[in-house]
């Protein structure tokens, strides 16, 4: 068994650049494929101790990839992986998933058919006599005390969840690693579980990566989140980077309601029907993202015609047509009546995000 | 998958580097890769010594002959076995036949009545010194039809393999789909089109599955041919081992066998077609029962009268025999003995290739990619082509031949040893336990054995904890298929049974082929009823699952 990372002293998920010593995981120039099929196209990623980290991809973006080869259940075919400033595949080192010290929880949970929820979670630990005061502890943090007799096939998606979880965290894994851990439940369960796994991870001070498809799930719950795109990192930051200072425009597009104005620019200026926006000064083209809940309505602005309403209860959603023909939505709140309304006045929240397109990758 | 696909130059997976299996698995796999290879091979070196000889054994107007009527006889049983199988099958599980289930469950019975008890039992019921001769004599019938030659030996064989087509239509046909005949319907097809439009297409490659299984059956089939007077290749391959040391003629002869074989295997892929899967699991209704109204007692009849002929008939002859061998005070000793040595025999067969099966169903299932996994698995299936003889033969020749080579160091105890023997059921018998192991391994998420590696278990531990103990029951299945098979098999238990060694098969055929029925009537019924064990487990367990 390799030297455990020390778990304790990480009560929040740390800031990257604030902890001391390697790393938790520095992957570079990660290179994956399946027959001809690129999954993993130069992936880098650095997390730090004790952070949570949430890959965030569309399916076939390559994370599900990304998380088997941290894990050791693949092997890269470029690139470098090293934990704690370990390496453990790449250049002709590869250390076996056995030997890693990560644990992984499947998307399907993958858990033991044939053994009892304490047996599943006793699996990874040494025989001896912590064993038992260990899985009573895991099965005590991951709320699943009581359950310890049951066959698994005798507990619900969540508990079955946690089970997964518990039997994970047992051997104390300094890396946690979790596979789409929300989509085999209901819809319903999900933010609940969410809050409890969120809340359970802060407590084992695990080392967390998480992949998803979810965006809402991905920014609630993430330290970080990287964007994945293609097999490669498109933006990594926190969740208020990524939404509210997207990198590029396939991370603004990707993630959240968002409206995109493709308008001429010139001499580092692209003008819009709400006024010039400073633009890349080599850019003739330019791609304006504004989001439904920057536009605000205003008693003066920029005119615009409405086409509809949508009503949501915590919200509602008002179609608008400015006069050069572009189109935006407009999130307001619910209180606001919109019956027999035709023309409205808006203005912008906060400067949108601006991005150079050349003339050809207009869409 | 939205990943791009870039035109990279194709880079053939290296061996290393996306992994080996561990060594756990691939120590043993090779293993028995190798000891498979041994008699195909052997006989190969063997004919290629001297072509001379092989070519003159070949290329002669009896060999040719008998490759024909090996062929028209494996045509005509698989014809027969399907014109019994595919009606029986659809009337006990898509119609309301009273008593289906139960029906469904006796019709798999027959294959555990090995063919040379089947054969053995209609020459003493049909023969022209027979029972039914005897019978009619005084009514002024002085001569039955035949019961040699071609009509009878392929109906006899017929009669008891159309088990193996029932037990693969049958799943297959509680499998499909019933929208898709509900959709032919709807579109204004009869209930005979759709059968013949939409059903029998997708019964297609468990018909061939079944009927590749009769045919092979056929041609390595000793007992019945030989006792019925059919010449086959089987049987005079045989006769040519029986009367010499005939090397390089046998092993030509062999491997005609095995050609007649791997052409079976190409119809059999030809005629599977491309393959179907299901097109629905979940949410799929069980398919519909079609009512079979004034029919319904004629084909419940029908279906007993074949009952009658391949089930009650044999037990009723079995105990007739045996009661007339009592009355006229055959000796009973020596019966426990060979019941002894038929089970120790299955037994360690069943074992052996339940442990061999194992490294290889998982390099099947888990490690595809892995450049030596096809050949393992495709010399692992050798014994699935190879006529028993065959085998039998090639394992007696390399015994001797190795024993020749290596003088005393062998002591001369691979020949005539119970190794050997086991060592030819196993091989003979591994691809059922691979089929059975290998199909429960894929049943397994490989994400169980990723998480208990991941948990710090090592491939060893792994395998020991999670993938057995979840395979388990593949194993058994596998097991009591290779036990039934062993206990029933007779050309490769006849020519490498040790001296003094005497299962209830060798007991039986020793017997028959010398017409002493009443004295064949004991071994045979507790043979009969020892298959029928593990066949009924196997029935059980396959409607649980």
């Amino acid at each position: 068994m390799p030297e455990r990372a020390p778990t304790a002293a990480h009560e929040a998920h740390a800031v990257p650049g604030e902890v001391p010593g390697p790393p938790a995981l520095r992957a570079r120039g990660l290179v994956r494929s399946f027959d001809g099929a690129r999954a993993l196209d130069g992936l880098d990623l650095d997390v730090a101790a004790g952070e949570l980290c949430v890959i965030l991809g569309a399916s076939g973006s390559g994370k599900t990839t990304a998380l088997r080869l941290i894990a050791g259940f693949e092997r890269p075919d470029e690139g470098a992986i090293e934990l704690f400033g370990e390496r453990v595949a790449g250049a002709g080192a590869f250390v076996a998933p056995e030997r890693r010290g990560v644990g992984m929880v499947f998307q399907d949970y993958a858990l033991f058919p044939h053994l009892s929820v304490e047996d599943n979670v006793a699996y990874g630990l040494p025989r001896g006599a912590d064993r038992a005061t260990r899985v009573r502890e895991v099965l005590e943090l991951t709320g699943l005390g009581g359950l310890d007799r049951r066959a698994v096939h005798e507990l619900s998606g969540g508990e079955q969840q946690r089970t997964a979880l518990a039997r994970a965290l047992a051997p104390q894994p300094r890396l946690l690693l979790l596979d789409e851990p929300f989509s085999n439940l209901d819809p319903s369960l999900r933010a609940r579980v969410r809050g409890e796994l969120r809340e359970i991870l802060r407590r084992a001070g695990t080392t967390t990566i998480l992949v998803t498809h979810d965006q809402e799930e991905a920014l609630s719950i993430a330290g970080r989140v990287a964007f994945l795109w293609e097999g490669r990192v498109e933006q990594y930051g926190t969740p208020r980077e990524i939404y509210l200072e997207p990198g590029t425009l396939r991370v603004a597009e990707s993630i959240g309601d968002a409206i995109v104005l493709r308008l001429p620019a010139a001499g580092g200026l692209v003008r819009t029907p709400f006024g010039d926006l400073p633009a890349p000064p080599e850019a003739s083209r330019c791609a304006v993202v504004i989001r439904p809940e920057d536009v605000l309505l205003r008693e003066s602005g920029t005119p615009a015609e409405v086409c509809g309403h949508e009503f949501y209860g915590h919200d509602q959603m008002l179609h608008v047509r400015l006069a050069g023909g572009e189109e935006l939505r407009v999130r307001v709140g619910p209180g606001e009546e919109f019956a027999g309304l035709d023309r409205v006045a808006l203005q912008l929240r906060r400067s949108p995000p601006v991005f150079a397109e050349s003339p050809a990758a207009t869409r | 998958m939205t990943a791009r696909l870039i035109a990279l130059p194709a880079r053939r997976a290296p061996l290393i580097g996306h992994g080996w299996p561990p060594a756990v698995i691939l120590l043993p796999g090779l293993l028995v890769g190798a000891l498979c290879a041994i008699p195909p091979i052997y006989l190969l070196v063997r004919a290629g010594q001297s072509p001379e000889a092989a070519w003159e054994a070949v290329a002669t107007s009896s060999t040719l002959g008998l490759a024909l009527r090996t062929a028209a006889f494996a045509a005509g049983a698989t014809a027969i076995a399907t014109a019994i199988a595919l009606p029986l099958a659809w009337l006990t599980t898509r119609t309301d036949l009273p008593g289906r289930r139960v029906l469904g469950i006796l019709a798999a019975l027959p294959l555990a009545v090995p063919s040379y008890i089947a054969a053995m039992l209609a020459v003493s019921a049909f023969g022209p010194t027979g029972l039914l001769q005897d019978m009619l004599a005084p009514l002024g019938v002085e001569r039955l039809p035949s019961i040699y030659g071609y009509p009878g030996a392929v109906l006899v064989l017929a009669l008891f393999t159309y088990p193996y087509l029932l037990l693969t239509l049958r799943p297959a046909l509680l499998g499909l789909d019933p929208r898709l005949e509900e959709t032919s319907r709807g579109l204004g097809s009869g209930r005979w089109t759709t059968f013949r439009r939409v059903v029998l297409p997708q019964l297609r490659p468990s018909l061939a599955a079944g009927g590749l299984l009769v045919a092979l059956y056929a041609i390595s089939d000793f007992g019945a041919v030989a006792l019925l007077r059919y010449d086959t290749l089987t049987r005079a391959l045989f006769v040519r081992y029986e009367s010499g040391f005939d090397f390089s003629g046998a092993s030509a002869l062999a491997l005609v066998l095995i050609g007649i074989a791997f052409t079976l295997i190409a119809i059999e892929l030809w005629a599977r077609g491309e393959r179907r899967y299901h097109s629905a699991r979940g949410g799929s209704r069980p398919a519909s029962v079609a009512p079979l109204g004034r029919w319904r007692w004629p084909a419940f009849g029908l279906v007993l009268a074949l009952l009658a002929l391949a089930l009650v008939l044999p037990l009723a002859l079995l105990g007739f025999w045996l009661v007339r061998g009592l009355a006229a005070g055959e000796a009973l000793h020596g019966v426990g003995g060979a019941v002894l040595d038929s089970l120790t025999a299955a037994g360690l067969a069943a074992l052996v290739a339940a442990a061999a099966a194992i490294p290889v169903a998982v390099l099947s299932a888990r490690h595809r990619r892995f450049a030596l996994t096809q050949p393992i698995e495709l010399l692992s299936h050798s014994g699935f082509a190879l006529p028993g003889l065959v085998v039998a033969l090639a394992l007696v020749f390399a015994a001797l031949h190795s024993e020749s080579i290596a003088g005393g160091l062998f002591g001369g105890w691979l020949y005539q040893s119970p190794g050997l023997l086991v060592a030819a059921y196993a091989l003979l018998f591994l691809p059922q336990a691979l089929g059975a192991t290998r199909a429960s391994l894929l049943q397994i998420s490989p994400s169980m054995e990723e998480a208990a590696s991941g948990l710090g278990r090592r491939p060893w531990q792994v395998l020991g904890s999670i993938t057995l103990p979840l395979a388990s029951r593949g194993i058994a299945v596998g097991m009591a298929l290779v036990f039934l098979t062993t206990m029933k098999e007779l050309p490769a238990t006849l020519i490498l049974s040790p001296i003094g060694f005497q299962p209830l098969a060798a007991q039986v055929w020793g017997a028959a082929s010398e017409a002493f029925f009443a004295r064949a009537a004991l071994p045979a019924l507790l043979l009969v009823l020892l298959s029928a064990l593990p066949l009924a487990l196997l029935t059980i367990w396959r409607r649980d699952a």
